[in-house]
């Protein structure tokens, strides 16, 4: 292994990170390029990742093992150091591909069905940020760089959901996107800890040298590192918020919901599989959450009546898929399946404006009737339990109020536990009252409003 | 409460009221364009718009910051704003200052003031240059006599003690109890309760109306949406998990049994608003009125729906309404601790809303001092101060809107009524092409580069259908469909079918369309609804990469491979021998030769074709394609329904060829000489196509010059093509006439294209009359323009036909791109960008929003707000009878939905409606630039382009 073979895709993987960096210093100086040099800085970076992913691929065919390449060290603790490295394997190829393949088709879409938008940089900015985000993902050399990917993943998610910041419902989705994140990055972050325990440390190359040593460690590390996948692949009970965030531009709910962000999941677990295979109480629960999801998502997905809420469940259902395949042990079968689903549901994403149409040209091609709706397992069913089924799919499980109620409500008492004893604390040591008086809150909201009622998605 | 309350009449009648504000929008793909405030045309204009804005809450009138872009950019001329200005605010002097308040009223228009108050004003006052420099945009003789007295950083500082001493704080206004609960609880900071309602109801509502996108259709709601909905959520066991649920179920079983009606009664009461039924009705339907008008849509035209009629009654919808609002409400007074009890009891309880903020007196007072180039010593003049702020008062920032919009739309008028006063060509006596097309304006700058290449082309304006109102079903639609202008019903069914020759060949074509459409249903609905069958799908779903990238990258060669083999050719199933047959539904099957003979005598006395007929007579239907784009429906021809017109131009070409019809013809004293030819076309007005329909019919005589023609066409379309890009900001400037073509031609395919073409934006003007006085005009693709003879039409019969059908079609139009561009979060769809499709009916933003009405942004950003300029050449004596005559017609005259100038037949002579009587028109002082071509005159500049003669292709030059 020579660092030269490394240099194809070093220049593909940086080519996104200089554009990232080249467009949001532009930014950041209030001196945006125009639309062209944008949409050309962001073809150039997707085109460049692909060549290099290409070459990569194209080494690894030829026998030139890549292996794992070091770019030193960012911090360095007596028992833990944070190493900025990179390694990649036929998994992260694959992945890679994909994210370079998505997204330049996005991006050349984006670039003319945003234009004239007022935010078209900001959309590009995000959409490298997210590609930053995947890259370190699929090449980092540990759990850590990943996670730190992950974070980039979901921020990027998060404002591209609140895209139309003008509109409360598309902030209140994105809130909940980001609130969700939060809620399941945790785990993942102490996975990270629990593992760095487990195998002594944190490095892909650490987790795939031996077999992970069985037992509650092991589970622990499994387990937390599936809330972490269930999160971003919004399985039950999470999936309340993966409909919701179709509030930004269609292109940008394609590369997230349908394509590169939820499929983020299944490379977690198919990286990680040697603590999985360690672990068979996770890799039952992997097996349940992932069925339950599938049925989950194809049952609610059926009644939904809007074309992205529609795909939104199909999208899960299909990850939900992938999550059984990957607890049965079936790993290529799930890397085919998720490249292929990705592919497919992001052009179906991307063709969503086209739903009038199609129903129109396929009602001419098949002489003006179309299957009856409805005939599937619902036929087979007495009445009564019919319509109960279809009231529990309808009402989405109840899923929504359940995360609400188990876990949005009390993060958010304590949130306001803390904010009271912050605010006692601060009028005892000023002898006043407090910066954020109640009074004035609530005449921002007063403020809020006098604006056009938006549809709010429910409060948080 | 029973079936007799008395209050019952007053719900009925508030139910009606409300179902007329709600939103008429159909189904998305029989989108038609129609006034966005139809409800509100028995007012006069403006008092319209300003009731509109209430009941909405939308924006009354343009932005001004749009207003002032206009001003700068030369559009609203400033001698016009003045003189708005002075019609509208009261003159006279001000005291100590020597302008008078007209002309700073002007000044305020033009440069605005700025209302603010507290931390915005401090801000103002401490961070911003306000108290150092004078602003740019300061009028100049206010800059200089304010220079005058001194440094700026000097005499501001000094003007604004001066004027804080001079003003004293007011109270603030008093703020009006909002009606509806929720209202009442926003007011005060509380939770939003229809954060709760809207969630669900929009899920009911879209299951209930729901045309086939769910897998799994909601069953049982052929029983209406009140059983529906007690299936679906008052039937529920209690879900601890939703505890405001629970509230509706109690309420349920207490009120049960209860018609909707008498429920709706008991909640209305219940909550208070007994004693305001109608608006209470009003808003609550408001709340979500795409939803709602769609709802009522349903029910008022089941027809529309695309799919299945759903019982729709807005009365089960008020009540499902009503009893979400009041569980909804109760749930968040819940949680503010109030005291239980119904809800006005619990309501009553709760503190006033906090009084709304006052701007600033002292600051707005600056601002005048500032405009009027007064300086501090000015002020203590007695009266002065409250004589400033009395302008001030009069032109608060709506009224600032409303008149630089007036002011805007007669710039545009002024500089039309100049073009046309005084101008009229002569027709060549011996015309070798003629051409009828659709009025719209799509299709001014088509026939203006037609006419350009040859003096002896000659084109006709008609409403697009051609008089033929049928119900069409070709051979690739699944079903048929109406092509007739919205409110026709249409009485004739007309089919199109393989010629005989080729019926076997047409026949394996559609088989084989069939066994592949099956295929992609079937697999396409795994791929959607099937977990396992979309498993095994996406296992070789990178394929779908392909097509999608090869159509992305190159839109253009991926659609001519796409439609690489054509069709056999097909004919129209015109004639009806057995004048009684019917098809099974009741309608006619094609036409007998009497009722052909009446469509096209009819159309040809209408645009006054009835004698020197060409050789060749090109009859031009339109529509539009798009890709990716889901409102197609609203780039197609409005007179057809939002249909493509091609059809309708086939069918009447083919009826006026008819040896039966000619004769019948000739009875009714319309003489088409044997050597005449009638060619059916199609246009595209996205990719700039003409196909000609029919051409194995064409006799061998007209062969040669149906070559010629297809040379003009050909050219034609190129330098069409041409034209609109140069308002495609992504088409380049320098393009050469073929590139621009192809441009066109991608853009159409394009599945990433937001703006496949711009529809009808800019539309400004409808002319009704002979093309001898708008041929050579450079109307920038901004004109109706429908041919009227009005010398074979003395009484007005013609006329009256004509403007029964232009008037109502061409001020829908117009005034539903008014209404988009003027507030587009309220009136308009906003951006297209974040919408989804619900139930194949119309577009939400996001998974779960109100239904988007009106237009989107990208539709009208180039729009130039004004009513539509009808300029008719009749008498005023013919159309005052004529308009009389006509009920919907006369409510948009004369209460300015439209604006109405003549011309007359003879003299040529222009007067303008105002004040409801004609007002001679001056002639212009100054004549148009004159061009050879079009071209010269457009070349390299994209915004709108005053007009301008064209020379080419005029007989001789005008008078």
């Amino acid at each position: 292994m020579t660092h030269a073979a490394w240099i194809p895709l070093l220049i593909g993987l940086g080519a996104p990170v200089l554009a990232w960096l080249a467009l949001g210093a532009s930014m950041l100086a209030n001196r945006p390029p125009s639309e062209a040099a944008t949409a050309r800085l962001t073809a150039a970076a997707f085109l460049t990742g692909l060549g290099g992913t290409l070459i990569g691929i194209l080494q690894m065919l030829l026998g030139v093992e890549l292996g794992a390449l070091s770019l030193g060290a960012l911090v360095t603790l007596p028992s833990y150091h944070l190493e900025l490295g990179l390694r990649v394997d036929a998994l992260s190829l694959g992945f890679l591909l994909l994210v370079h393949l998505i997204g330049g088709v996005v991006g050349a879409f984006s670039v003319r069905y945003l234009h004239r938008e007022p935010g078209y940089h900001r959309f590009f900015l995000l959409l490298l940020t997210l590609a930053l985000g995947l890259q370190l993902i699929a090449a980092g050399a540990g759990l850590d760089l990943l996670f730190a990917g992950w974070e980039l993943v979901g921020l990027s998610s998060t404002l591209l959901i609140a895209f139309f910041h003008r509109r409360t419902s598309a902030l209140d989705n994105g809130l909940r996107a980001f609130a969700v994140y939060r809620l399941t990055d945790l785990p993942l972050l102490l996975g990270v800890v629990a593992l760095h325990d487990l195998v002594g440390s944190v490095s892909f190359a650490a987790v795939d040298a031996g077999p992970v040593p069985a037992g509650a460690m092991a589970d622990t590390v499994a387990l937390l590192l599936l809330a972490g996948a269930m999160g971003k692949a919004a399985s039950v009970p999470f999936s309340g918020w993966l409909p919701r965030a179709m509030e930004g531009p269609t292109p940008s709910s394609a590369i997230f919901y349908g394509a590169l962000s939820i499929h983020a999941a299944p490379f977690l677990l198919l990286r990680m599989a040697p603590v999985f295979e360690a672990s068979p109480l996770a890799r039952g629960l992997l097996f349940l959450v992932g069925l339950l999801t599938a049925i989950h998502g194809s049952m609610v997905g059926r009644v939904m009546t809007d074309t992205k809420s529609t795909l939104a469940y199909a999208s899960l259902a299909q990850v939900g898929l992938i999550f059984v395949e990957i607890a049965l042990g079936w790993h290529t079968l799930a890397m085919v399946h998720g490249f292929g689903h990705a592919s497919a549901r992001a052009v179906q994403l991307l063709r969503v404006p086209s739903t009038l149409a199609e129903r129109d040209e396929l009602l001419g091609a098949v002489g003006g009737q179309l299957l009856p709706k409805g005939v599937f397992l619902e036929r087979a069913l007495p009445p009564g339990l019919r319509l109960r089924l279809y009231r529990f799919a309808w009402n989405r499980w109840h899923l929504d109020a359940l995360v609400e109620r188990g876990a949005v409500a009390p993060a958010l008492g304590l949130f306001r536990a803390v904010d009271r004893l912050d605010r006692a604390w601060t009028r005892l040591l000023s002898g006043g009252p407090g910066p954020l008086e109640p009074e004035l809150q609530q005449g921002a909201r007063a403020e809020a409003a006098a604006q056009p009622p938006g549809v709010a998605g429910g409060a948080l | 409460m029973s079936s007799a309350d008395p209050a019952l009449g007053p719900l009925r009648h508030a139910l009606h009221h409300a179902a007329h504000l709600l939103p008429a929008q159909n189904p998305l793909e029989r989108f038609v364009h129609h006034n966005t405030l139809h409800a509100f045309e028995e007012l006069p204009f403006e008092q319209a718009v300003e009731a509109a804005a209430r009941t909405y809450g939308a924006r009354p009138w343009m932005p001004e910051a749009a207003g002032r872009r206009a001003l700068g950019a030369g559009r609203i001329r400033t001698e016009l704003l003045d003189a708005v200005v002075a019609e509208r605010l009261d003159g006279g002097p001000l005291p100590g200052l020597e302008l008078d308040r007209a002309t700073l009223g002007a000044r305020v228009v033009a440069h605005g003031l700025r209302d603010a108050e507290g931390d915005e004003l401090a801000w103002i006052l401490n961070e911003s240059p306000a108290l150092r420099e004078l602003p740019a945009d300061l009028p100049e003789p206010a800059r200089a006599a304010l220079l005058r007295l001194g440094p700026p950083a000097r005499v501001l500082p000094a003007l604004w003690a001066a004027c804080r001493e001079k003003v004293r704080a007011e109270p603030a206004p008093a703020v009006a109890l909002p009606l509806r609960p929720r209202d009442r609880l926003v007011a005060l900071g509380a939770d939003d309760p229809d954060a709760l309602v809207h969630p669900l109801l929009i899920g009911l509502l879209g299951a209930f109306l729901d045309q086939g996108v769910a897998g799994w259709p909601l069953s049982g709601r052929e029983l209406g949406l009140w059983p529906a909905f007690i299936a679906l959520v008052g039937g529920e066991a209690d879900s601890p998990l939703q505890p405001w649920r629970r509230r509706l179920r109690a309420r349920l079983d207490a009120l049960g049994g209860l018609d909707v009606e008498a429920l709706a009664l008991g909640l209305l009461r219940d909550a208070g608003l007994d004693g305001a039924i109608g608006p209470a009705v009003e808003q609550t339907l408001l709340a979500l009125r795409g939803w709602g008008g769609m709802f009522a849509r349903a029910e008022e035209r089941p027809d529309l729906m695309p799919e299945r009629a759903v019982p729709a009654r807005l009365a089960e919808l008020l009540a499902v309404r009503l009893l979400l609002d009041e569980a909804a409400a109760h749930h968040v007074l819940d949680g503010m601790g109030v005291a239980d009890g119904t809800l006005a009891q619990r309501l009553a309880a709760l503190p006033a809303p906090r009084p709304a903020r006052a701007p600033d007196r002292a600051w707005t007072l600056f601002q005048l001092m500032r405009l009027a180039g007064a300086g501090p010593e000015t002020l203590p003049t007695p009266g002065l101060p409250a004589a400033l702020l009395a302008v001030a008062d009069a032109l608060p920032a709506a009224r600032r809107g409303l008149l630089l919009q007036l002011a805007l739309e007669r710039s545009y008028r002024d500089h039309l009524l100049d073009a046309v006063a005084g101008w009229g060509g002569d027709l060549d006596p011996d015309p070798r092409l003629q051409l009828i097309a659709c009025i719209d304006d799509r299709e001014e700058s088509l026939r203006r580069h037609l006419e350009e290449q040859d003096p002896g082309v000659e084109t006709f304006g008609a409403a697009g259908f051609f008089g033929v109102a049928i119900r069409y079903k070709g051979l690739d639609q699944g079903r048929a469909a109406p092509l007739c202008p919205a409110p026709v019903t249409p009485r004739h069914h007309l089919a199109e079918r393989p010629r005989p020759a080729s019926k076997a060949a047409l026949e394996a074509l559609q088989r084989d369309r069939k066994r592949w459409g099956r295929a992609r249903e079937v697999l396409g609905g795994l791929h959607t609804h099937g977990a396992l069958g979309s498993g095994v799908l996406s296992l070789a779903g990178w394929v779908s990469l392909l097509p999608f990238t090869s159509q992305l990258l190159a839109p253009r060669l991926h659609a001519k491979w796409a439609a690489r083999r054509e069709g056999p050719p097909t004919e129209l199933a015109l004639h009806r021998a057995d004048p009684d047959a019917r098809t099974a539904d009741g309608l006619l099957p094609g036409y007998t030769e009497a009722e052909m003979a009446g469509v096209v005598g009819t159309l040809l006395e209408d645009i006054g074709l009835v004698r020197r007929f060409a050789p060749l007579v090109v009859v031009l239907g339109h529509g539009s394609h798009s890709a990716n784009n889901p409102y197609t429906a609203a780039y197609n021809c409005g007179a057809c329904g939002g249909g493509q017109g091609g059809p309708n131009a086939r069918a009447f070409a083919a009826m006026a060829n008819r040896p039966g019809v000619r004769a019948l013809l000739r009875d009714r004293g319309v003489h088409v000489p044997d050597g005449t030819w009638f060619v059916g076309a199609y246009h595209d007005t996205a990719d700039d196509r003409v196909d000609v329909y029919d051409l194995v019919d064409l006799p061998d005589s007209h062969k040669a010059e149906m070559e010629r023609t297809f040379a003009l066409l050909r050219e034609a379309r190129e330098r069409n093509a041409h034209e609109r890009c140069r308002r495609f900001e992504s088409a380049d400037l320098g393009l050469s006439q073929a590139r621009a073509l192809h441009h066109v031609e991608a853009r159409a395919e394009d599945l990433a294209q937001p703006r496949p073409e711009l529809g009808h934006a800019t539309n400004a003007v409808c002319f009704v009359g002979r093309r001898r006085w708008s041929r050579g005009l450079f109307l920038d693709r901004r004109a109706f323009l429908q041919s009227y003879d009005p010398d074979i039409d003395p009484d007005g019969a013609v006329l009256g036909r004509i403007l029964a059908a232009v008037g109502p079609v061409g001020a829908g139009i117009s005034l539903e791109y008014f209404f988009s561009f003027l507030d587009p979060e309220r009136y308009g769809a906003d951006t297209k960008l974040p919408q989804n499709p619900a139930g194949y009916l119309g577009l939400m933003d996001g998974a779960a929003s109100d239904l988007r009405t009106g237009l989107p942004w990208q539709m009208v950003e180039i729009h130039e707000p004004m009513r539509l300029l009808l300029v008719i050449e009749a008498t005023a004596e013919v159309v005052g009878r004529v308009v009389g005559r006509l009920p919907a017609v006369a409510r948009l005259v004369h209460n300015g939905w439209v604006q109405v100038a003549l011309r007359h037949p003879e003299t040529g002579a222009v007067s303008v409606l105002e004040g409801g009587a004609f007002r001679p028109w001056a002639p212009p002082a100054d004549p148009l630039p004159v061009v050879p071509r079009s071209v010269d005159w457009y070349r390299g500049r994209r915004d709108h382009l005053p007009i301008a003669r064209v020379r080419a292709g005029l007989v001789r030059s005008a008078s």
